[in-house]
């Protein structure tokens, strides 16, 4: 592991740098060398991942600076967002209306889309390989590969549970259908198990927003259901919130409550699946049944960034100035890998995370100081169709480099209906937008 | 009409106006206070930097207009800056965003974004679809989801 602060800048000098904006003879890998509209003398920043952070990082490079090469390296063809993927679950939304194409990158904004999946990082040549067996070599290299989700921390869960009869459905994609599916079908007064897990992890109040949409799914279609919420925490983001539409919508803290929500301290942690049983084991040694079970999965680092070296022991350290890796030069890490806190793990947060580096690396490219960050976040949620907040949160820099300050409220619950709606709207019109945001 | 929709939105935005939030309700790692001083500690983030963290909400560089939340590009500065201002300073309040993201920033802040959304062109975006090209899966018979 290198001081990344003793030697910041040393991978490249602000010279070498400048050098390239010049007419140095550089050589390239195989594949980066393939755009024919750059300057052969051009930087080349290379992203791994081709999420809301990868994706993010290389529209607003490109709309910074014309003449950088970038290639963004993503196994898949098409990227589905997260967020609004809860509305799946009930068939408010599609899960066509989520997806993305890389189409408008490679063609509007001339970003070198490879699809294959990034194994291994030469720090030394300075260069990146590829599944296929493929090598790009970086000037910069942005790493924004999501978060790897520990199925092994439940005792009996694994990745292949998750694909058949117990989808996690926390990226959005075919779990998130079967998880519909089995709602769909389940037996009239059945329960559905959410297992949220322990700090930190993508979206904080996602596993809550899901809670409430598939109470007001089974309230119209299968309404002597439950919802059994076994958490992993003993409290959660927005709470109030959602506490006091629960008691409004489904009698929650009544008898006849649809949904339940069993906290850490009360044995809600789920330690085991036991599935041959269809059940849960809980820290407190209870067997909780379910029709349905959906368990969330503690989350770390992603794979790529655990292999490569980028990773401490969870998350990956990097410098707040840059978002530049603590570990090693001429690396960037953003989105839900990073050691972020106060930062959430939003696509909000990785999408200005993606703007600052990019920031960052033209700055450098073009012999400035860096300049300051700011951030800000909104965690965009609804409790159902008529109910929505926002938690605002702004972060400032504060010199050491080490983390930025945040500033946030809490939003208050909402009494009035109109206010309700409206912040319901401001949530729905915000998922549209950033996906147009990001990719178009 | 985009008069018309602005002025809604700070309709809408002053009915929470009357419980102004006193500074020490905010709750979080800094106060008001220290978040001014970090400000005058550090060089002014660039005008670009604050622009482009409103993108996620208003589009790139604010060129979005959807239903509720309106376009930014090509504001007329001094508009932008009152009600930023306004935002700031009347609608303290958790009701929506932005009487919240007003909060931190600083008169400069303000007008640095100001002149940048006033510099930049009111066009709507192109009418490329994000997904034009996409072939839906049938994610019944998928064996494996996109992770």
């Amino acid at each position: 592991m290198k001081n990344k602060h003793l030697d910041k800048k040393k991978g490249m000098s602000r010279r070498q740098m400048l050098k390239l904006l010049g007419a140095s003879a550089v050589t390239y890998g195989l594949l980066g060398a393939s755009s024919k509209a750059f300057s052969k003398n051009a930087a080349h920043i290379v992203i791994v991942g081709g999420g809301i952070g990868g994706a993010s990082a290389a529209k607003y490079l490109r709309l910074l600076n014309a003449d950088v090469k970038i290639t963004l390296v993503e196994p898949n063809p098409y990227y589905i967002f997260c967020p609004g993927s809860n509305e799946v679950i009930p068939g408010w939304v599609t899960l066509e209306d989520l997806m993305a194409s890389y189409t408008t990158l490679k063609t509007r904004y001339k970003v070198n889309v490879i699809q294959d999946k990034a194994t291994f990082i030469d720090y030394d040549k300075k260069q990146l390989k590829l599944e296929k067996g493929g090598v790009l070599s970086y000037h910069k290299l942005i790493v924004s590969p999501g978060p790897m989700h520990g199925y092994h921390a439940i005792e009996g869960f694994n990745k292949e549970l998750a694909e058949g009869d117990f989808p996690s459905a926390y990226n959005a994609g075919r779990q998130t259908m079967t998880l519909r599916r089995q709602i769909l079908s389940m037996k009239k007064g059945g329960t559905v198990i959410i297992a949220p897990p322990e700090n930190d992890y993508r979206c904080p109040p996602a596993p809550y927003e899901r809670a409430s949409f598939i109470a007001a799914m089974l309230k119209e279609k299968n309404p002597s259901a439950k919802i059994l919420i076994l958490d992993a925490k003993d409290k959660f983001v927005l709470s109030d919130n959602y506490i006091f539409y629960w008691k409004k919508q489904f009698g929650y803290g009544t008898e006849n409550s649809m949904i339940e929500w069993v906290p850490a301290k009360k044995g809600g942690k789920v330690v085991k699946l036991d599935v041959s049983n269809h059940a849960v084991i809980t820290s407190d040694g209870q067997s909780h049944k379910g029709e349905v079970i959906n368990i969330i999965p503690p989350e770390a680092a992603g794979l790529f960034a655990m292999q490569n070296d980028l990773a401490d022991k969870q998350w990956c350290p990097v410098d707040f100035l840059d978002f530049s890796s603590m570990r090693h030069d001429d690396v960037y890490v953003i989105g839900d890998s990073v050691d972020g806190a106060p930062m959430p793990k939003t696509g909000y947060i990785a999408s200005n995370q993606a703007r600052i580096v990019v920031q960052a690396i033209n700055d450098e490219l073009h012999g400035r100081e860096i300049g300051t960050p700011f951030l800000i976040n909104d965690c965009v949620a609804m409790a159902g169709h008529d109910y929505g907040m926002a938690l605002s949160t702004t972060f400032r820099y504060d010199g050491k480099g080490k983390r930025l300050k945040d500033l946030y409220y809490i939003p208050k619950v909402e009494t009035n209906p109109v206010k309700q709606i409206v912040r319901q709207q401001v949530a729905e019109n915000w998922q549209r937008t950033f996906r147009k945001d990001i990719f178009e | 009409m985009k008069k018309v929709l602005f002025s809604f939105f700070l309709i809408v935005g002053s009915w929470g106006s009357l419980n102004i939030k006193a500074a020490d309700d905010i709750i979080g790692g800094m106060s008001l206070k220290e978040n001014f001083e970090l400000a005058k500690k550090f060089p002014m983030s660039s005008p670009w930097l604050l622009s482009a963290q409103c993108s996620a909400c208003h589009g790139t560089m604010g060129t979005e207009f959807n239903d509720i939340i309106p376009p930014l590009a090509g504001m007329d500065k001094q508009e932008f800056i009152d009600k930023m201002q306004e935002y700031k300073t009347k609608d303290a309040n958790d009701f929506i965003v932005m009487g919240i993201i007003t909060q931190p920033l600083t008169d400069e802040e303000i007008v640095a974004m100001a002149d940048f959304f006033a510099q930049q062109k009111p066009e709507p975006w192109s009418k490329a679809s994000i997904k034009k090209d996409i072939v839906v899966p049938d994610w019944a018979k998928m064996k494996r989801g996109v992770e």
